[in-house]
């Protein structure tokens, strides 16, 4: 968490008691709407994108992931994420799992402030990882305001199990 | 309904019911749809051992829970992903049936050709590829068909071209040089009729300031045509209309308004420079600058912008600095009335009563100021008290919310279950 933390502070050039006020913030006004409003921000918006950017090359470079895509199917008043990851190594494929599973309990056992409140808004259910063939799915299931986040975090086309 | 056939608690065995010899008359009926807005339809073709399905719907529950496994696996393999119903009927009726959802293997059944479209970057629009397949195609097999990857969307149709089912994918490798030309003549044709759009306006503009009435000209050698005989024959006598009046209008009214120095004139000072400067250029015989430069003219718009922003900005200081005003104010009436009337009060009651009496009217009034100041600080001391008790609510809630995580393992992969404990 610390880690965490610290590279926030950084980035953001913030104190403990600005990123306190931040977190205060946030919990009063809700996850999804703040996040909704600072994504209006270009300055914001742009670095959340660079990021993600950042990060999708070096998971791709990392695993050696040749193709990937999200789908979500509607469950009841529940919604299930797919996410498709094509990895042809397959030991690069059981590592994915492995770290995959070792983060998500990190960070929902970590402690940290705000996931309590994440999880509760966005109804997270559960998260499961499976491989068939040279693929590995990952699924989040949630509640529908979980579509609505990773659209606004740029992840195209979420959805086309919808598409008649 | 009772059950047609019940398993022996103690013997596991199928015991024959009453009902048995009705098995016959019923019949279990596949049907399958590729989403959720799809509608049903009815997969004669596809028949799942009749022991998978007795169990799933006779079984118990680690019974069923096992033939609803095998049998989503079956179907995987030999029928593809999609949503699959699995029902029990008699002469015509759904005794039982099951859904079963497989979201992890290509959509194959009733799909006779599948399709590839490349995003272009740029456009974002679609580009269909040169291809064809007869089955789900693999990454590779894109890769190697369409000459590269990129953002990339596999339609598939059934006979009747409908869409049975559609996946986006990004494929981590570069868009195929194809999508790039096309791209290219996309953004040349965007170019020339974005050119177009230009010359129509410049053609306009001329037209207007050669008053001809809005005629409309055609080609650059015509615009061009126009502007040097609005040069040699006219002097911009348009735009030295233009600034003889408002120098006439200066000369009127000496008394200049704030929002007149601060947007109008500068307005005026660069028509004039530009204007200047076209006729200096026109004289040089630099025809083509001359003709850019009229662009530049502001058409007023920019002036009035700032104006009517600057005026609303003012407006709103002054509503807010008046309602500011207003409120302090009648706050303080209510308060010099409130002390004025209870100066008069103790007054009165002062000649009216004895010294004994007077003490305690001291105390009265004094339990009367309370009361008076908490009428006052009421509303906002009972908030402060409710947003500092929610203040603490929330910590508490905050403090004892704890995440719950069940964590389980297959031979596939794993699951985590998540909860919040309040």
């Amino acid at each position: 968490m610390s880690d965490i933390l610290d590279k926030l502070k950084s980035t953001l050039g913030a104190n403990s008691e600005s990123l306190a006020r931040i977190f205060k913030l946030v919990r009063q006004i809700g996850i999804y709407e703040s996040f909704k409003a600072l994504m209006k921000q270009p300055f914001f918006r742009n670095a959340v994108k660079a990021k993600l950017e950042e990060l999708h090359t070096a998971l791709v470079n990392r695993y050696g992931i040749t193709s990937e895509s999200v789908n979500h199917v509607k469950e009841g008043s529940k919604v299930k994420v797919v996410a498709e990851l094509e990895i042809a190594d397959p030991e690069l494929r059981k590592e994915f799992q492995d770290r995959l599973r070792d983060l998500v309990k990190n960070i929902f056992e970590g402690g940290y402030d705000l996931v309590p409140e994440f999880v509760k808004e966005f109804e997270i259910e559960s998260i499961s990882c499976k491989e068939r063939g040279d693929k590995v799915f990952v699924y989040v299931v949630g509640g529908e305001k979980l579509v609505e986040l990773l659209k606004m975090g740029g992840v195209e086309n979420v959805g086309e199990e919808e598409e008649g | 309904m009772a059950p047609l056939f019940k398993r022996s608690e103690e013997e596991g065995n199928i015991e024959e019911m009453e009902e048995e010899f009705e098995f016959e008359d019923i019949e279990v009926k596949v049907k399958f749809r590729p989403g959720p807005n799809h509608g049903w339809r009815v997969a004669k073709d596809v028949e799942p051992p009749l022991e998978l399905v007795e169990d799933l719907f006779f079984g118990n529950e680690e019974v069923s829970k096992a033939a609803e496994d095998e049998l989503r696996s079956w179907i995987a393999d030999e029928f593809g992903g999609g949503y699959w119903k699995i029902e029990l009927t008699r002469a015509g009726k759904t005794l039982r049936s099951k859904t079963i959802h497989i979201d992890d293997v290509d959509i194959i059944y009733g799909v006779n050709k599948w399709i590839v479209y490349v995003k272009g970057e740029e456009s974002g629009k679609w580009y269909k590829a040169d291809v064809e397949f007869a089955h789900p195609p693999s990454t590779a097999e894109i890769i190697d068909q369409i000459g590269g990857g990129g953002r990339v969307r596999v339609v598939g149709y059934d006979e009747k071209g409908r869409i049975m089912s559609s996946k986006t994918m990004n494929i981590n490798v570069p868009t195929p040089d194809w999508v790039l030309e096309r791209e290219d003549s996309f953004e040349k044709r965007m170019r020339e009729a974005l050119k177009k759009q230009v010359e129509k306006q410049q053609e306009k503009l001329i037209s207007a300031i050669a008053g001809e009435g809005g005629q409309q000209t055609s080609g650059i050698d015509r615009v061009i045509a126009k502007l040097e005989e609005l040069v040699e024959e006219k002097r911009l006598e348009g735009i030295q209309k233009i600034i003889d009046a408002l120098e006439r209008r200066e000369g009127r009214d000496e008394k200049k308004s704030l929002s007149e120095t601060l947007f109008i004139d500068p307005y005026k000072a660069k028509v004039r420079s530009i204007t200047l400067l076209i006729e200096k250029l026109a004289e040089k015989g630099d025809i083509e600058t001359a003709r850019l430069l009229l662009n530049e003219i502001p058409d007023g718009s920019s002036a009035l912008i700032s104006l009517m922003t600057a005026g609303a900005n003012l407006a709103n200081a002054v509503a807010s600095m008046l309602a500011g005003a207003g409120s302090t104010n009648k706050v303080r009436d209510k308060l010099d009335r409130m002390v004025e009337e209870r100066i008069q009060k103790k007054k009165e009651r002062e000649k009216e009563k004895g010294k004994e009496e007077k003490e305690g009217l001291v105390d009265k009034e004094k339990s009367e100021e309370k009361e008076m100041a908490e009428r006052e600080g009421g509303a906002w001391s009972e908030r402060e008290t409710k947003e500092g008790g929610e203040g603490e609510e929330e910590k508490t809630v905050e403090q004892e919310r704890r995440i719950l995580v069940e964590e389980s393992e297959s031979e596939e992969g794993w699951d985590i279950k998540l909860g919040v404990e309040e």
